[in-house]
């Protein structure tokens, strides 16, 4: 029996987030956003379907297929709930997920064990936003602080 | 035990094929700088004699030698010999050596001519020896021969080395078969020296000169001009001005080992915008020769223990060959242990990037190299709406003598008390949205804002409401933030009358202002028609008083964002289908 906690991570209805897909021993990190209805959960299955980006760029990184990784972690990051993060329009919300991309390429020399990011993030020209930065930063915060955990 | 078989050396054969390596003539003397900064020289003269001195510094193959003198430590006997073997030993290279083969003296040299003649010394009196090629190939043995030294050798060390030491190499007998003019190479090597050695020109104070010529450091990212003017912002850049991209950052390419590299990105200014930002000016010529913003020029720029080693180097496809990416400039700091990953040529000219260092910069850049081109494009847009007139001053002024309907056919005018009442309460919206607007327009500008004070000046107030201070903009404002991220929003105050504020970062704007630049009339009424719905809803605040004012706002405010939202979404899902992506074939 496989049990998954999903608490949280479900409900899209007025919450926005970013993601962060992690395998540790296959070193590989991807960062994404969403909006959707369904969560972080309900993003998911686009990922993984048999045209999914995080299945393509995987195999394109690794050379083999993502169904052999037995490590993969899903963190999600509630973005504030606010209109801005929400909407449909997602130039805030492609800002953070840039940001977090950013600071993540940055930071994965220094942490053990060491990953590609493989995800491709679009630049939002908000990125210049102090709020945005902040965020981005406590989100980055959070994953390097527990990163020895996962 | 395996036998061992002697596998000899033709040396002429040898050094022939390390003389065709393929040096330039200014890589060739930069190397052998390279010697002279080594050896701890303060001054480094370089005098190029003419064959026929009577002919212009124009012509080509007219130079007989070239001489490099240096006042560094010397040599004494013995370690001019060593010099002059090839693969000349490593033990007097401290960690922050510039040489990496000890070849690099010999296939200089001979890559320009074919003899190389050293005189040095340590301050124990002055030696010289020579190799001469043909001999060597002849002889089919590599060896040196000394000699004496002569009159006009021993006049340059009058000149040059009172002291009694320093060093001395003269190339001779240069190969006059499409060998650069005296005049290009000293160009050439005004501009790569000047950036080869632009850490040791600038910090430790080493002269170099071309004849009596002095060169100048030369910085190929400006970063003195990038901390004055700060960062960019690739949707507010003119190309005026250069900027910050990344300022330096280090990048661990392997922790086990401890590898870290320093980058550092700066944005150049865009040389066409100086062709009309001062009518008559025509600079663009200067700046583009002042910057060195030209195709073999961009890319990043590899310095090895603060000598460059790589120039504009597109770092195996990283950056792209696009005109977009004239002005990024990139500086990689390495030092000898990240030699592995960088795999340097024996000519120090170029480089290959190991796998993992590949990943890691290709990784690093990519937001940059966004930048980059987006901030490229947006000046080429500012600059095109300088020629044209900016299509949003002209929606402005379109407006200058028009009249909005005061009161529309069926409606009822309202009555004094309940317009004034109406009227206060726009206002008073508005004005408690004014600190909310200053407030977007410093985060914006990266600016950490907790709360805005009552006292903002004027000018703040019209460069958050107008998102910039221009007296052309009258009624119609692109800003970068609107309300919850909405396309527009209406705002009024008694000065300015109703007013739009449209969010031109919403993805529908960006699809009419920049995907659509070109097109100056779609641009102008898209700027009316953005007007003429802000004003619809003031009109309702205003005039329907069947509804009360809260109502009106909030169902107004709704309409507004699901518009808003169901434009967003349309352009996301026909994103390479719309204007100026459609195509009538597509549809037929």
């Amino acid at each position: 029996m496989l049990e998954t906690s999903i608490l949280g991570t479900f409900n899209g209805s007025d919450q926005a987030y970013i993601y962060i897909w992690l395998s540790k021993k296959h070193k590989i990190v991807y960062v994404g956003m969403t909006n959707s209805y369904t969560g972080t959960i309900g993003r998911a299955g686009a990922h993984f379907n048999r045209k999914g980006t995080l299945r393509k760029r995987f195999v394109e990184t690794r050379g083999y297929e993502v169904n052999d990784v037995d490590d993969i972690l899903l963190l999600s990051f509630p973005l504030p709930k606010t209109r801005e993060f929400t909407s449909v329009e997602k130039s805030y919300r492609e800002a953070v997920e840039y940001l977090v991309q950013k600071e993540l390429i940055l930071l994965r020399g220094k942490l053990n064990p060491t990953f590609d990011v493989i995800s491709w993030v679009r630049l939002s020209p908000r990125t210049g936003n102090s709020r945005i930065k902040k965020l981005a930063a406590s989100i980055v915060n959070s994953f390097e602080t527990n990163y020895s955990r996962f | 035990m395996s036998d061992k078989i002697d596998l000899s050396i033709d040396a002429g054969r040898l050094l022939f094929g390390l003389s065709r390596i393929g040096y330039t003539t200014s890589a060739a003397i930069c190397d052998i700088i390279d010697n002279s900064v080594r050896a701890n020289a303060q001054n480094i003269n370089l005098l190029i004699k003419k064959e026929r001195e009577d002919f212009s510094d124009n012509k080509r193959n007219n130079v007989k030698e070239y001489i490099i003198i240096d006042d560094g430590d010397g040599m004494d006997e013995n370690a001019i010999k060593e010099a002059l073997k090839l693969g000349s030993t490593d033990d007097h290279y401290d960690d922050k050596s510039l040489s990496k083969f000890g070849l690099g003296l010999k296939s200089a040299s001979f890559s320009q001519g074919d003899v190389l003649k050293v005189i040095s010394s340590d301050g124990t009196g002055f030696n010289k020896y020579e190799v001469s090629l043909p001999k060597v190939m002849e002889a089919k043995e590599y060896f040196a021969e000394k000699t004496e030294i002569d009159e006009n050798e021993s006049e340059l060390i009058d000149t040059y080395l009172k002291e009694g030491k320093g060093t001395i190499i003269i190339i001779s007998a240069i190969r006059l078969n499409n060998h650069p003019s005296v005049r290009n190479t000293i160009k050439e090597l005004k501009t790569k020296v000047g950036v080869i050695y632009f850490y040791f020109l600038s910090e430790s104070g080493i002269n170099i000169t071309i004849g009596d010529k002095k060169i100048d450091a030369i910085d190929p990212l400006f970063v003195s001009e990038a901390n004055e003017n700060g960062n960019l912002n690739e949707n507010e850049w003119d190309g005026t001005e250069v900027r910050w991209i990344e300022k330096p950052k280090e990048l661990t390419l392997d922790d086990e080992l401890q590898i870290n590299v320093t980058i550092e990105i700066t944005q150049l200014p865009y040389p066409p915008i100086y062709r009309i930002k001062n009518i008559g000016e025509s600079r663009d010529k200067e700046v583009r020769e002042r910057y060195l913003i030209e195709a073999g020029n961009y890319g990043f720029y590899v310095y090895r223990n603060k000598r460059l080693i790589s120039w504009a180097s597109n770092l195996q496809g990283i950056i792209p060959y696009d005109q977009d990416f004239y002005a990024f400039r990139g500086r990689i700091l390495i030092n000898d242990e990240a030699d592995d990953f960088f795999n340097i040529d024996v000519k120090k000219s170029s480089l290959t990037l190991s796998e993992e260092a590949f990943r890691n910069i290709s990784d690093f850049t990519k937001e940059a190299k966004s930048k980059s081109k987006a901030a490229w494009k947006n000046a080429g847009k500012i600059s095109r709406d300088i020629i044209n007139k900016a299509p949003n001053e002209i929606a402005n002024k379109l407006l200058e003598e028009f009249e909005q309907i005061e009161i529309l056919p069926g409606d009822d005018l309202p009555d004094e008390e309940i317009a004034l009442e109406r009227l206060k309460a726009i206002t008073d919206d508005m004005t408690s949205k004014i600190k909310w607007i200053i407030k977007m327009m410093k985060e914006d500008k990266g600016e950490e804002v907790d709360d805005v004070d009552d006292d903002y000046t004027e000018d703040e107030k019209e460069e958050a409401v107008k998102g910039e201070k221009n007296p052309n903009l009258t009624k119609i404002f692109r800003v970068s933030s609107v309300e919850d991220n909405l396309l527009w929003e209406p705002y009024y105050d008694t000065d300015l009358g109703n007013c739009v504020r449209i969010n031109k970062i919403h993805r529908f704007a960006r699809l009419i202002y920049e995907d659509n630049a070109e097109n100056r009339d779609l641009q102008i009424l898209f700027d009316l028609m953005m007007l003429q719905f802000a004003d619809s809803e003031l009109y309702a605040y205003k005039n329907i008083g069947k509804y009360e004012y809260d109502d009106l706002k909030v169902i107004l405010r709704e309409s507004r964002r699901i518009v808003s939202e169901f434009l967003a979404n349309m352009c996301r899902k026909l994103e390479n289908d719309l204007p100026p992506n459609y195509s009538d074939e597509k549809y037929a």
